[in-house]
């Protein structure tokens, strides 16, 4: 028997197909689920359990039930503060990483030349380390020196402290991640080559615009491309750590900060600081999986606001 | 036959696999599911004691020791030495060099959690010595150096910083005092008078000469009609705002931690010298400041900073720059105030090797040999009092009258510290009081706020921290 696969088939797949697809898939994601089961579920399950003890490492946890999770809302004022940076670092980050990355990626599906090095070149930046990363970006965002400022000001704008005025701290940690959407701007691009050209050309016969095209074919037939980009910015944002204990850590002393009073702390570094420099491993445990139930809501309210506007052509049909 | 796989399973499955993903980020990094605390786990305020063995003769049965260094090149490459030389004396213990550039500690706490800590590890001292030994991971070495230890042969100083509830819980392995660094260099070229090796700067006199020695790119001083702090050139002073910055109180009379065991941060007198502190670079302009970074990197290794406080422990890299240079008493205001400290290498309670790693920390840091091979590598102010003469009169720079001003500035009488009245840096919690203090202290540095409007509110915060034994949650 030959299976063959067929995107946007209007045959309806019977039982037998849909354990043969089953099997399919699920060979796909076998070498990430044996992972997990073998090397992370004991860890993740284990932190379950230190998230209702306390535990400091070196003597055994006591179990001290819900205590960390309600410390976490009533007792502590920074862990309340990590929270505020982290969601206000992702309501920038996300959208504003989604419509520059969908933008680029526009503008990489324009058949000109040298395209290919255009494509590149955005594409580097997400190849660069996080440390590299984070000292080139303290060098562009210096107020008085740096290239940043320099285009501003040429422009007649303000140019701020991004790294030390407090209330430009989390901008400038955007415009970082912005810097790295290259990764988003490649699927963006996957999905936008994948639009049916035919239907471009039904619109323009039917003396459609660029923007009718654009609002009516191009976003439609994007929209799982955008909403998988969103997943996706939810869970990394909200887990931003490494570029700003780069930023904030002065090579010399090796003591991190968070930033101009703090305006860095986002929730991992905070969580880090819990587990590694307070030996407060069940509290970070307690933690991590508030984070985990935070991305969770968020992640299933975007799954369950897709049918409203996402558009999946085989559904349709 | 026509298989079909519609877009959505597809995200489905991508969205699965994210969720999945997002679930094994959120656990704590590498917890284990069995927790490792060691069979005899101690209670920090009554450590156990532990019983050496007597010092492991050439004829004693082989081990081998995991000892974890940290820090750049430099420190690896005389840890490197300090194994080739100690195989040669005790050939029948094998030391594995376990360095890490990054987070030490984590790397120890780990170690512990997994059950494969480190026998010694370096360094355990200031931030993390004092959590490390009231969390029970560090080893009571009472014991030991009662044994094998003879105070006449060290100075007193070697202990400031490893000794918490009493109990020593390392051994030296770095540093030593802090002193005014000095580049006779830029003094000359501004025609300035060098400081003199045996006095003190009033603070006075430390800003007059500081701003003759601060120099924007356009060649003008602090005070002088378009001087630009953003585009220096040259400053004249780097105070330190990390170990050893308390001396700005002291010197007016203030404390830190008072007997009472009191934090005095908002004294009048803290209020004052953590001003003043601050005024160096957002007032005075002669010092580096956040408010100002500059383009270049900034210090007194990069040969644009003519005066700078520094600890003995930046002799080596500042002698790699070429730096030609001296060194000076710290700087005073009403009462001669000096500083120092030492970074120890200390003793994992769990090591299953203990008499081995006691004989590694004896001969490193204790010892005549090891104790030469440190100061020899940049890294050791001598504790043993037969080296103190050929520290002084090492042929490396600085001058022989400069080097003697790091044992001056040990001097029992001017020498404090936070903690000091307690005989415990401060009581062990200076990686709380720095999380704490940092994010407020910042504006004062910024020149955002004056330092007596935060005061009060560090004060409170930093008493809870020592009455408490907990970090900040505000």
């Amino acid at each position: 028997m030959i299976s063959v696969l067929r995107v946007g088939s209007r045959s309806r797949p019977g039982l037998r197909y849909r354990l043969q697809e089953a099997l399919i898939g699920w060979a796909f994601i076998l070498p990430a689920v044996l992972g997990l089961l073998f090397f992370q579920l004991g860890p993740v399950l284990a932190s379950l359990y230190f998230s209702f003890t306390n535990y400091d490492i070196v003597t055994p946890p006591k179990w001290v039930g819900l205590t960390n999770y309600v410390r976490l809302f009533t007792a502590d004022r920074l862990y309340i503060k990590s929270l505020t940076v982290t969601a206000y670092y992702s309501a920038l980050a996300i959208p504003l990483s989604l419509v520059v990355a969908y933008l680029v990626a526009l503008l990489m599906n324009q058949r000109v030349r040298g395209i290919s090095l255009y494509r590149t070149l955005w594409y580097l930046p997400s190849l660069v380390p996080a440390t590299a990363n984070g000292v080139l970006w303290l060098w562009l965002l210096n107020r008085d020196f740096g290239p940043v400022n320099f285009f501003l000001r040429l422009a007649g704008l303000p140019a701020p402290a991004w790294l030390s005025d407090p209330n430009w701290t989390v901008p400038a940690l955007v415009l970082v991640h912005l810097w790295g959407v290259g990764n988003a701007v490649l699927i963006f691009l996957a999905g936008l080559q994948g639009v049916p050209q035919h239907l471009y050309e039904a619109a323009e016969v039917d003396g459609a615009t660029w923007w009718h095209k654009f609002r009516h074919v191009t976003l439609p037939m994007t929209s799982s491309i955008i909403f998988f980009n969103l997943v996706m910015g939810i869970i990394g944002t909200f887990q931003v750590f490494s570029i700003v204990y780069i930023i904030f850590t002065p090579p010399a002393t090796e003591i991190g900060t968070a930033g101009p009073e703090n305006a860095a702390l986002v929730y991992v570094l905070y969580l880090y600081r819990n587990a590694f420099q307070y030996f407060k491993m069940g509290y970070a445990s307690a933690m991590a999986w508030v984070l985990l139930l935070i991305i969770l809501t968020l992640t299933l309210l975007v799954f369950r606001s897709q049918g409203r506007w996402v558009y999946y052509e085989a559904v349709r049909r | 036959m026509v298989r079909q796989i519609s877009r959505r399973a597809v995200l489905r499955l991508l969205g699965g696999a994210s969720v999945l993903t997002a679930l094994s980020a959120c656990s704590p990094p590498s917890p284990t599911p069995t927790p490792a605390p060691p069979a005899e786990a101690p209670k920090p305020a009554a450590p156990p004691t532990p019983t050496p063995a007597a010092a492991a003769p050439v004829s004693a049965p082989p081990a081998r020791i995991k000892f974890q260094s940290r820090g750049g090149d430099a420190i690896l490459k005389v840890t490197q030495t300090l194994v080739a030389e100690f195989k040669k004396a005790f050939p029948r213990i094998e030391v594995e060099i376990d360095h890490t550039t990054g987070d030490h500690f984590q790397k120890v706490q780990l170690g512990v959690a997994a059950g494969n800590p480190p026998d010694v590890y370096f360094d355990a001292s200031l931030r993390t010595g004092g959590l490390g030994w009231k969390k029970g991971i560090i080893e009571d070495l009472e014991p030991y150096l009662r044994r094998d230890f003879n105070p006449d042969e060290h100075i007193k100083e070697m202990w400031i910083a490893m000794v918490y509830d009493g109990r020593r819980i390392a051994v030296p392995f770095d540093s030593g005092a802090m002193a005014l660094f000095f580049n006779i260099d830029l003094f000359n070229q501004a025609g300035l008078p060098l400081p003199d090796p045996k006095k003190r700067l009033t603070w006075d006199e430390l800003l007059q000469l500081a701003t003759r020695l601060t120099l924007d790119v356009n060649g003008k001083h602090p005070g002088e009609p378009g001087f630009d702090p953003t585009r220096i050139k040259q400053y004249g002073f780097a105070p330190t705002l990390l170990h050893g910055h308390e001396h700005w109180i002291y010197t007016l009379g203030g404390e830190i931690i008072n007997k009472e065991g009191k934090v005095t941060v908002a004294s009048p007198e803290a209020i004052e010298g953590y001003q003043k502190l601050a005024d160096w670079g957002v007032k005075h302009f002669v010092g580096p400041s956040p408010e100002y970074k500059q383009a270049n990197p900034v210090g007194f290794a990069a040969g644009n900073v003519a005066m700078s406080e520094e600890g003995v422990w930046m002799l080596g890299r500042t002698n790699d720059a070429k730096i030609n240079w001296g060194v000076a008493p710290f700087p005073m205001q009403k009462i001669p105030v000096s500083y120092g400290h030492y970074s120890g290498q200390s003793m994992t309670r769990m090591s299953k090797a203990k008499d081995a790693a006691w004989q590694w920390m004896k001969w490193v840091s204790l010892d005549k040999e090891g104790q030469t091979i440190l100061f020899k590598g940049g890294l050791l102010q001598p504790t043993r009092k037969d080296l103190i003469e050929a520290f002084i009169n090492d042929s490396q720079p600085p001058a022989k009258q400069y080097r003697e001003v790091f044992y001056n500035e040990l001097d029992p009488n001017t020498i404090r510290w936070p903690g000091q009245h307690q005989n415990s840096f401060y009581l062990g919690y200076r990686q709380y009081w720095i999380d704490a203090w940092n994010p407020r202290y910042d504006p004062v540095l910024r020149g955002k706020k004056p330092y007596r409007e935060i005061a009060q509110e560090v004060q409170e915060i930093l008493q809870r921290i020592i009455d408490t034994g907990e970090p900040a949650t505000q």
